[in-house]
């Protein structure tokens, strides 16, 4: 049992999500249909979660976190967003957000989120992580699929028998995070902690180059 | 036969031809100048100069204005013989064509063949035989009913010369000549024709008259075709200059004088030359010029000295010492002296020369006082003068007597010799001897007790005192006035020196002035032009950033609108669709319209802010896995929105151009603050292009972007690329937006 304020400037999603909280036996303190006033709203009532839409009049989602953030208030901030963007995500997080809910799912997660929120824990919607691998195609070897592309990348340059000073200078990074890319490399391969493991499996796996 | 003069220290003109002399005061010194300027300095040729030709179309000269003749007697006179002399000399030229100096404009003709008869009348000496006009009549009827023109009219030529040669003028020759050269002047040669005409003019001369005489002269002057014609139009001019000296138009005198001049030096002709000089000398003395007229007799002398012609050289001596004692100059002594050597040297036959020469050393002991020795000579020499007579050497004796019987206070032998000299004198103004003779024969009278006469030359000899003195003063007066107009004339170029240099510092000034008002001109020009380019350029870049942010905006808002409305709209859509396919194709669609949405425009950027954007961009393009890109992004400041966004769109197009034609293993994306300035750095190791050639191929649309948007936030941006790879650097300046 929490109060709650809602702000969303599509009527509709503002009705069907003040139905569903309710429903989950929440309490709306009050719901607003753009960020200004939302901002104002959260200021009288100080409720324990708002519940923020990304897109508004006035001043849109991160906006009003950025001023509560200064404002240093208890209140907590679940975005609910059609914003499948990693960015904005990042910028969120940066800002301390507490929830991150991507409207498309919400039915599903968003009793979860307020349930992590209310424990004072942080909920983000697990389809941000997955965003990456919606149009990869999963058809290649299995091995290299768990390998990022940056990391298939450092791989085929070892295959090509660069070594990482080369690869260092090839992709404009420094020696160490072409180390880091090894290892991390080498464990997602399970390849044994051997000097020539990773050349002798990129030679072997690498398309020819 | 005339004569001129009398007396001492005569003022005989030269070589004037007929011995007339001159009693016209011009004055022209000025102008005599520059003339003997243009006319030594050799500018007339032998044709006529057009300013010279207007003394010809003077009316012909009447005669006597203030000149007059004396016919006096049939012996020779001192002018007739220096007349002769000279006349002589020149037709000795013209006659042998034997000039020393190589004629300029033709070359010397051989001479021409002569008869026995021709050469019999070509001689002058044969004049004096009574036959010689009645051999010629015969010689030449004969040769014209014979149809021989021109040897015809060679025999007049040379006859009349003869007769020119001996003063003489005879009608009925003067008539045939005349009748001959009406019927055949057309159709002998010029020579002749001239020839004839210029005996004509000298015949006519010889009568005094003038006006007929420079009739023929002018016929003589003609544009000479030969050697001969030359030195016939030469002896014409020379013949007019005396016509002018005579009617005193002293000026016209000197005009055709230094002409005649020139055409002599012209010619070769150092006789003519000589004559020219003696003549020019004495019209020069006559106006009072005496350093010119010296000058001129020195440089006839000289040539006389030149041609060793001992005549010519006494009368040169002679013409010295008339002249210095006329100046009253120093010198006379000596020069009466070296005239009496000369004279010793040469020993001449004629007792006139004697009688000239002992007069004029008499006259210069009675001026030392030694009248012993002066009184013996004139002793010696009174028998010469009986011989002698009146001729012009015997005026020398008669001042020699004069000058020594005053001095001696005896009275005088011959009163007469005197009184008879007078009246010449004083037309001639030689106040000198008139002064001399009339206190001679004041005293003579004094002593016969004739008071009345003494009483009455006492008078006239203070007269001609006080008329001396006048013309002293006159002199004197020519002499400071000539000094003030050199003075005035000098003062006159200094001034117009000055002017001159005003004017030239002027000129310089507004050449100056010009050049910099041009070059001031030029510079506004060039600075209007800069200003009007800069005005263009601020102009077109405000467009280009008004057109990039009006694009940003209209793409924004479609972003906007596909994302928040289409994308809600198939929210609420797939809360209604049961069916498990429908949403998962939803799903699809709102993905889809999601990535449209955000390759139109970046998803709230100035929310995210640039670092977060841009370090986005670059991990989705890793994570798409288009492209390895790297990035090292440190940005704190504010740039105004529009400027970030450009900055992002860059990026974009910097690496979408990697992605599509670089091959490049990696990239990478850094922006650093560097001071007040900005530093966004789009790196990779591609195969690289040329910058120039791709963006003047007109394809290059990314690249155009790129320097367009720099452009438009006042960014400078700098391509480079190698087969090493591209580096794009754009600089900003955080403050300038």
């Amino acid at each position: 049992m929490a109060t709650i304020l809602l702000s969303d400037d599509h009527p509709f999603t503002l009705m069907g999500t003040k139905a569903y909280v309710q429903s989950l036996g929440h309490q709306i303190c009050d719901m607003c249909s753009n960020g200004i006033s939302a901002y104002n709203m959260i200021l009288k009532h100080q409720p324990d979660i708002a519940l923020l839409d990304m897109s508004m009049p006035g001043m849109n989602g991160l906006e009003v976190l950025e001023k509560l953030q200064t404002a240093r208030l208890d209140t907590r901030v679940i975005l609910l967003t059609m914003h499948n963007e990693v960015s904005i995500f990042n910028r969120a997080r940066e800002l301390h957000v507490k929830g991150y809910v991507l409207k498309e799912f919400s039915t599903d997660v968003l009793e979860d989120c307020i349930k992590a929120v209310l424990n004072n824990e942080t909920w983000f919607s697990p389809e941000l992580s997955n965003r990456l691998n919606i149009n990869t195609d999963t058809a290649s070897d299995s091995l290299l699929t768990r390998l990022t592309f940056a990391e298939k990348k450092i791989v085929e340059l070892i295959g090509r028998q660069n070594t990482t000073k080369e690869i260092a200078q090839l992709l404009f990074i420094s020696e160490k995070t072409v180390e880091n890319h090894r290892s991390n490399i080498m464990k997602k391969l399970d390849l044994p902690a051997e000097k020539n493991a990773l050349l002798v499996w990129a030679i072997k796996n690498m398309p020819g180059k | 036969m005339f004569f001129a003069k009398e007396g001492q220290n005569a003022q005989y003109i030269g070589c004037c031809r007929t011995g007339i002399r001159i009693v016209a005061t011009a004055r022209m010194v000025g102008l005599t100048k520059s003339l003997q300027k243009s006319g030594l300095s050799g500018t007339c040729g032998i044709g006529v100069t057009p300013q010279i030709e207007s003394t010809f179309t003077d009316p012909p000269a009447t005669s006597v204005t203030r000149c007059f003749v004396r016919i006096q007697s049939p012996f020779m006179t001192a002018s007739s013989c220096r007349f002769l002399l000279s006349v002589c000399l020149v037709f000795a030229c013209l006659c042998c064509r034997q000039p020393k100096e190589q004629p300029l404009a033709f070359s010397v003709p051989p001479p021409e063949q002569l008869d026995s008869i021709g050469t019999w009348l070509e001689n002058p000496d044969h004049f004096q035989d009574t036959a010689f006009l009645e051999v010629f009549d015969n010689y030449f009827k004969q040769q014209v009913e014979a149809g021989r023109i021109d040897s015809a009219a060679h025999l007049l030529c040379l006859a009349g010369k003869s007769l020119c040669v001996n003063y003489a003028f005879d009608s009925s020759f003067v008539q045939t000549s005349i009748r001959f050269v009406e019927q055949y002047g057309q159709q002998i040669p010029s020579r002749y024709r001239t020839g004839i005409y210029l005996n004509l003019g000298d015949m006519y001369a010889t009568v005094e008259n003038y006006e007929s005489s420079d009739f023929y002269f002018r016929k003589t002057l003609v544009s000479p075709g030969d050697y001969q014609t030359a030195l016939n139009v030469a002896a014409a001019k020379s013949g007019m200059m005396y016509n002018f000296q005579n009617t005193s138009k002293l000026d016209s005198a000197l005009l055709i004088g230094y002409e005649a001049l020139d055409m002599f030096e012209k010619l070769g002709s150092v006789q003519g030359k000589m004559a020219v000089y003696t003549t020019l000398s004495g019209v020069y003395k006559y106006l009072s010029d005496y350093s010119e007229a010296e000058k001129l007799g020195d440089q006839a002398r000289a040539i006389a000295l030149q041609s060793r012609d001992s005549t010519n050289i006494y009368m040169m001596y002679k013409d010295k010492v008339a002249l210095y004692d006329e100046m009253g100059h120093p010198e006379l002594s000596a020069w009466s002296d070296s005239l009496y050597q000369f004279y010793k040297a040469w020993q001449p036959k004629s007792p006139s020369y004697k009688l000239d020469a002992l007069s004029t050393y008499t006259l210069k002991l009675v001026r030392e006082g030694k009248l012993p020795e002066a009184g013996k000579i004139v002793r010696e020499i009174a028998p010469l003068y009986e011989v002698v007579q009146n001729d012009y050497f015997s005026d020398e004796y008669l001042y020699a007597l004069a000058a020594y019987e005053q001095k001696l206070h005896n009275g005088i032998a011959n009163a007469d010799l005197y009184k008879r000299q007078l009246p010449i004198l004083a037309e001639y103004q030689d106040f000198n001897r008139l002064i001399l003779f009339n206190s001679v024969l004041s005293e003579n009278a004094l002593l016969q007790n004739d008071y009345k006469n003494a009483y009455y030359y006492g008078l006239a000899s203070v007269a001609a005192r006080d008329s001396l003195r006048e013309k002293e003063i006159r002199v004197q007066v020519k002499e400071l006035d000539k000094k003030y107009q050199t003075e005035k004339k000098e003062q006159q170029i200094a001034l117009q020196q000055v002017k001159l240099a005003q004017k030239n510092t002027l000129i310089g000034f507004l050449l100056a002035g010009l050049a910099a008002l041009s070059l001031a001109g030029f510079a506004w020009y060039l600075w209007r032009m800069q200003k009007q380019a800069k005005k263009e350029s601020a102009i077109q870049q405000q467009f280009t950033r008004q057109l990039l942010e009006n694009t940003e905006e209209e793409r924004g808002r479609i972003a906007r609108d596909l994302h928040d409305s289409v994308s809600h709209e198939l929210l609420a859509l797939k809360r209604e669709m049961p069916d498990p396919g429908a949403t998962k194709r939803i799903n699809y669609i709102i993905n889809d319209i999601r990535q449209i949405s955000r390759n139109l425009h970046p998803v709230m950027l100035e929310s995210i802010g640039l670092k977060l954007s841009l370090e986005t961009l670059c991990d989705q393009y890793m994570e798409q896995g288009e492209l390895f890109i790297s990035h090292d992004i440190h940005y704190s400041s504010k740039l105004p929105g529009t400027a970030e966004l450009q900055l992002f769109r860059i990026v974009q197009e910097a690496v979408s151009n990697t992605i599509k034609y670089a091959s490049a293993d990696a990239c990478k994306v850094t922006l650093q603050e560097k001071g007040p300035a900005l530093l966004l750095r789009i790196q990779d190791n591609g195969r690289g292009f040329e910058v120039e050639k791709a963006l003047n191929s007109g394809k290059s649309f990314g690249l155009r972007s790129i320097l367009q948007r720099s452009k438009a936030i006042g960014a400078r941006a700098d391509i480079r690329s190698s087969t090493q790879g591209t580096v794009i650097e754009i600089a900003i300046h955080n403050n300038i937006i």
